[in-house]
């Protein structure tokens, strides 16, 4: 990594944009509008800079910061007339104007420069070698004597009494350093049977180990989606219980066997070598992925219309030109701190992904490339084939519990996939060195290290994206969403977690369980 | 009030002078010989003793005070001109409506535009406190927006002052940082840049290619530029053609100062890229015909009716 050269480049490019200031005049005119705006290309070379490590946060602001005053000292307002621009001849001519600002040229409401929200949370780690063996790894920042304990359970709590009905998908049951609890997804009715908001009524659910030992029931989101919980057991029981028995109100009681254990899938790991570079263009590309399928767009049409259109105008195909915007500067920018090599596939790739969305004017000077790899194909087959009004995945879960090979510092254990509201969720518990999850800008987060796609029985593949995140001081609540959603039909999965140094595979079968 | 002379990078540049409002009426200020000078103010530090006891600073004072400030302040160049005809939109009529709106409105960080830093733009190689972050930054919130504002303020007084002065101050920053570059390269018997050179690079590309677009009609975008360190004044070659064609040129940091910042970077059909013999109005330069071959020796003179603010040579 050449973090000279790095910070030469962002330089180099803020003197180019500079050399023609009126393309930074904002077109908006509301009061609080920006009187200039960041040029795309700059904050994403910046960002990617930051990103990757090459540049710290402070001075690729102090360079954002420079260009902002440089370039709205070069544009005087024009005080009566709104927008009218000196035309032809050098950009540097005396005297542009440009729209009239919101209250004031020098001190806005609104700031462009706050790299610190664009920013993923710590600096970016570096490579770590796969760990196959499950036992003994290191827990950075968790208790080294943690039970580790993971159980998949799949069963459900029906709950009603005069005021509340409803239920508790038990998708697993884990016991660590923190404590144990269920992760389970649930739901809530009033007496007339219409879906509920109130909270499932823990305090009057009783809980009874092997031993004759009562717990409470500690309802908690911890980040996730509205559907899914944890129930944390209060006191902490002992790591051996042989089970547990809950009653909750009106109904009989369930028992649930500890004894099952976690699935320990025979996990392959594969040695590779990917840059921090192509690490990022890599996440850029899943989350382009994911984007289309999440807001149900049909990109061909929306961007047809407008293939350059600025990354201000709302909307979700507002959030893909956004995304692609800059990416050749972003590029560049990767090759310039020597964390990108001018001979790798991935920017081609990228290239070649834009062209089958039919985006435009994303900057990549490399040829498309003239094969993509497979989960990117096999969602590019998915978007071009869907029908818009199919109709969504049902509600439901699945018992999942299991344990991966740490990666990157990070061992993720999978505790329960859900439908919810059309989407597909993953519960999963991280340990390690946890990032502190922050989301990037346009939804790319490099404090993540690692990438993960999920291959359904059919072949297809899903990318599973981090979506929530809640850090509990060593370990890690962690939510992803699957895109496209995952059917009920689907009896087992493929899950495929890719680091900088390795990549791990790990079969899982699913048992679905739904409501009535 | 003075600032110290720094060399003799100034000895091409004639004295200039502005107006600023200051007070009720308007104030001579005045640069000659590396200095700025306030004419119109004899006891500076008594002015000073009275601002502190709730006096009125005078702006004249204010921007001499802020002159000093940023005299080795890399941002003056990222924001100040890149040549004659990039002109800077900026009079005391911002320079007051931001002061008057500052303290009220919030910008990047809790500071207004441009004032994300509450401090000088030096490089990151140079000892100095960290922002703080977390719950201490959160505390120092109202202490990090005064000092971006008076950072803010500093930045378009000084660009307020005008074209002479901003290439005059540019200079100051360019010949202070070469010095550094300098005795670095000394002490280490070469090798390894400062951490100042991504921002020298840049800054001497900013206004290099411009002039290199008039001297040989190479698009600025093709205009590579590195720092020369050591002996000799650098190099100059030109590579590729079409998309591919580029000027590359290397040159110390010290040409933005004794060259650039006194209107010597172009003569007629020549690079200027160093300066023999300085003075004012006539001067010996080295200058190249073209890319790859041997620098001349010219002898320059300031044109009779070449302004004080951007001076114009002749061979």
């Amino acid at each position: 990594m050449n973090r000279e050269r790095a910070e030469t480049y962002l330089r180099l490019l803020a003197e180019a944009e500079l050399r023609d200031p009126t393309r930074s005049l904002a077109g908006a005119q509301s009061s609080d509008a920006p009187f200039v705006v960041m040029p795309v290309a700059l904050a994403r070379a910046a960002w990617a800079l930051t990103a990757v490590g090459a540049l710290d946060l402070e001075t690729a602001e102090d360079i954002l910061a420079d260009v902002e005053l440089a370039l709205a000292a070069r544009i005087r307002p024009e005080p009566r007339e709104g927008v009218r621009l000196s035309s032809g001849g050098p950009t540097w001519a005396a005297g542009l104007t440009g729209p009239r600002p919101g209250p004031q040229r020098f001190a806005r409401a609104r700031s462009l420069v706050l790299m610190n929200k664009l920013m993923p949370g710590g600096p970016a780690p570096g490579p770590a070698t796969a760990d196959t063996s499950l036992a003994g790894t290191s827990r950075t920042g968790a208790s080294p004597n943690g039970p580790d304990r993971y159980v998949p359970v799949g069963l459900m709590i029906l709950f009603h009494d005069e005021l509340i009905s409803g239920e508790l998908d038990l998708m697993s049951y884990a016991h660590t350093a923190a404590g144990a609890r269920f992760t389970a997804t649930w739901r809530t009715r009033d007496p007339l049977g219409s879906r509920h908001h109130g909270l499932p009524p823990v305090e009057a659910i009783s809980v009874t180990d092997d031993r004759g030992q009562r717990y409470d029931l500690l309802f908690a989101t911890k980040g996730r989606p509205e559907s899914t919980c944890d129930l944390t057991l209060r006191p902490d029981p002992p790591p051996d219980i042989g089970w547990l028995e809950i009653t909750a109100p009106g109904e009989q009681a369930v028992r649930v066997d500890l004894g099952r254990r976690a699935e320990r899938p025979e996990p392959q790991v594969d040695q590779i070598s990917l840059s921090i570079g192509e690490h990022l263009l890599n996440r850029i590309a899943e989350r382009l992925l994911s984007l289309a399928p999440e807001h149900r767009l049909d990109l061909r049409q929306q961007l047809a219309g407008f293939p350059s259109a600025p990354a201000h105008r709302a909307g979700p195909a507002g959030l893909v030109i956004n995304l692609t915007a800059g990416l050749g500067a972003t590029v560049a920018a990767l090759e310039a701190a020597e964390v990108l090599s001018p001979h790798s596939p991935v920017p081609a790739r990228l290239a070649a992904l834009c062209a089958s969305l039919r985006i435009g004017g994303h900057g990549i000077a490399a040829t498309p490339a003239p094969d993509l790899p497979e989960p990117w194909l096999s969602m590019l087959t998915h978007y071009h084939r869907r029908k818009p009004d199919a109709a969504p995945a049902g509600d439901g879960f699945a018992a999942v519990a299991a344990a991966l090979p740490e990666l990157e510092g990070i061992r993720l254990v999978l505790l329960g996939l859900h439908n919810f509201d059309g989407g597909t969720w993953m519960d999963a518990l991280a340990l390690g060195r946890l990032p502190g999850l922050r989301q990037g800008p346009l939804g790319v987060d490099m404090a993540f290290p690692l990438s993960m796609w999920v291959r359904d029985g059919a072949g297809r593949w899903h990318a599973a994206r981090p979506a929530g995140w809640y850090d509990e001081g060593g370990e890690a609540a962690l939510t992803m969403r699957l895109t496209p959603p995952l059917s009920r039909s689907c009896a087992r999965i493929e899950v495929l977690v890719t680091g900088r140094s390795a990549e791990v595979r790990a079969t899982l079968p699913l048992c679905w369980g739904y409501s009535p | 009030m003075n600032t110290p002379a720094n060399g003799a990078w100034f000895d091409c540049l004639p004295s200039c002078q502005t107006q600023v409002p200051c007070g009720t009426g308007r104030h001579a200020v005045r640069w000659e010989a590396g200095s700025l000078l306030l004419p119109s103010h004899a006891d500076v530090e008594a002015e000073l003793v009275l601002a502190a006891l709730g006096g009125e600073k005078a702006r004249c004072v204010e921007a001499a005070q802020a002159w000093e400030r940023h005299a080795d302040d890399l941002s003056v160049l990222a924001i100040g001109p890149r040549g004659p005809a990039d002109q800077i939109a900026v009079d005391w009529d911002d320079v007051l409506a931001a002061k008057q709106t500052g303290s009220t409105v919030a910008g990047p960080l809790g500071g207004p535009v441009g004032g994300a830093r509450t401090k000088p733009m030096r490089p990151a190689s140079q000892p100095g406190p960290s922002l703080p972050r977390g719950g201490t930054r959160q505390r120092k919130v109202p202490e990090e927006r005064i000092a971006a504002q008076r950072r803010r303020d500093d930045l378009l007084s000084l660009l307020a002052l005008g074209y002479g002065f901003q290439v005059r101050l540019m200079g100051q920053v360019a010949a202070t940082h070469a010095a550094r570059l300098a005795a670095a390269h000394t002490a280490r018997g070469g090798g390894e840049q400062a951490g100042s050179g991504p921002a020298l690079v840049a800054a001497i590309t900013g206004r290099l290619a411009p002039v290199a677009e008039e001297w040989l009609g190479i698009d600025p975008d093709q205009v590579v530029v590195s720092l020369h360190s050591g002996p000799g004044w650098g190099s100059a070659e030109l590579t590729g053609r079409g998309a591919d064609r580029r000027l590359r040129v290397s040159l110390p940091a010290g040409w933005l100062a004794s060259v650039w910042a006194c209107g010597l970077a172009r003569i007629g059909r020549h690079l200027i890229v160093a300066v023999q013999e300085p003075g004012w109005p006539a001067a010996r330069v080295l200058g190249l015909r073209a890319p790859g071959a041997e620098p001349e020796q010219l002898d320059a003179h300031a044109s009779e009716d070449s302004p004080a603010d951007a001076p114009h040579w002749e061979i």
